[in-house]
């Protein structure tokens, strides 16, 4: 019996050893990128406290009024900065995780995509919600999440990207009228992440980016 | 970590969308960029900015930058960016792009002319600041900066449970000629 618990001592002592080796074998990733001699670019001259948790996703913002939006994507809110002030001003709460939004100066509104899918008017002055757009397949509709978006001032179109599953080709462009504060139309994009997109005025032509076949994972939060 | 763009098959391509006719009219190839996400625009130059992540993370370092003749379609440059791309802004007075990411810096990019583009350097920004904007009126980028956990790198007085807390903030950067 003593024989059997010597023996069960000496092999729980080697476990335990082997443990001990591999935990401190185990190489440190850095995933932070190396810094690098940097001089002369931009100067930090400010730092200001926002009452976010977890992720955030776009910002914009009034110039006459020195505002600043910033999408809480996590929290669900709009978050304004008086940037004169250096403080937060106004929380909005929000239906959806916000994500692209363009302020327009001439009808004094904030447009910005959530993720339940619909697209917002905020006003400049309250910053409350006073208009909001359902998105093709209707608000909370399955497997489409609103995520990067591109706005025309002067005819007043906000395009946003709709992501859609893995393996789905469902993804598009919703075009809101926001003069109109109604759905104005939506281009099949034969695929399911319309990304990196951007609008060229001068030339009539929105630019998207996207994986030809394949495709992304469901868009997390973050993203 | 976060999932996304994964690009299984096939490259990349820009669909390019004809507003008025609100169809995709060409799609451009952007060789380099595996999992675009970002873009900006030289109008004047047409030079279309790519932003593109590697490695299906917000954390994988170095991002791409694209730089596309929105003429031809073609690639003119492909450099090495920040991480999980997530903004680029062009600002015309001084021939610079801002290119923002997920892993701690801000990337600024010169414009030599339309067909040769340098990185200038990398300013820090903070962890997982990944939003930000340039305005270019008051000559400032705004840095968005979620709420962090920082690790102590684990050593005799630190281990795994040692870390500090970073509040989420605005750093607010101003452009040095």
């Amino acid at each position: 019996m003593k024989r059997y618990a010597t023996i069960l001592f000496v092999l729980c002592l080697m476990s335990v050893c082997r443990a001990s080796a591999q935990q401190t074998s185990k190489p440190y990733v850095n995933r932070q990128a190396l810094m690098v001699h940097m001089t002369g670019l931009l100067r930090l001259v400010e730092t200001i406290p926002i009452p976010t948790e977890g992720y955030i996703d776009h910002l914009s913002y009034d110039l006459k009024n020195q505002h600043l939006f910033i999408s809480g994507e996590n929290n669900k809110t709009l978050v304004v900065v008086d940037m004169k002030a250096g403080k937060v001003i106004h929380e909005t709460p929000l239906g959806g995780n916000p994500r692209r939004p363009f302020f327009d100066a001439a009808t004094n509104e904030l447009w910005l995509d959530l993720g339940d899918n619909t697209a917002v008017a905020v006003s400049g002055t309250t910053f409350e919600v006073t208009k909001t757009v359902e998105l093709t397949g209707g608000k909370n509709a399955a497997h489409r999440d609103p995520d990067n978006a591109a706005y025309d001032p002067v005819k007043g179109l906000y395009y946003v990207g709709i992501v859609t599953g893995q393996g789905n080709k469902d993804g598009t462009i919703e075009i809101v009228d926001t003069k109109a504060a109604k759905l104005a139309g939506s281009i099949k994009m034969d695929g399911n992440d319309p990304a990196g997109i951007m609008l060229d005025r001068a030339a009539n032509r929105l630019y998207v980016g996207h994986g030809r076949r394949g495709e992304r994972r469901e868009r997390r939060q973050g993203d | 970590m976060w999932g996304m763009g994964d690009v299984v098959n096939g490259e990349s391509v820009v669909k390019v969308i004809d507003t008025t006719k609100r169809a995709v009219i060409a799609e451009w190839p952007i060789t380099g960029g595996p999992q675009p996400h970002t873009a900006g625009l030289d109008s004047a130059h047409h030079r279309l900015f790519m932003g593109s992540r590697l490695g299906g993370g917000h954390v994988v370092d170095p991002g791409k930058l694209v730089i596309i003749n929105t003429d031809t379609g073609k690639v003119v440059q492909a450099l090495d960016a920040v991480g999980g791309a997530d903004e680029i802004f062009y600002d015309a007075p001084t021939s610079r792009i801002y290119f923002s990411g997920s892993s701690g810096t801000l990337a600024v990019f010169h414009e030599d002319d339309p067909d040769h583009f340098r990185m200038l350097g990398k300013v820090p920004t903070g962890s997982i600041a990944k939003s930000g904007v340039w305005i270019p009126e008051l000559k400032r980028y705004y840095s968005a900066v979620p709420k962090h956990l920082v690790q102590l790198m684990p050593t005799t007085q630190y281990g795994v449970g040692d870390w500090l807390t970073e509040e989420s903030h605005l750093m607010v950067f101003e452009e040095v000629p």
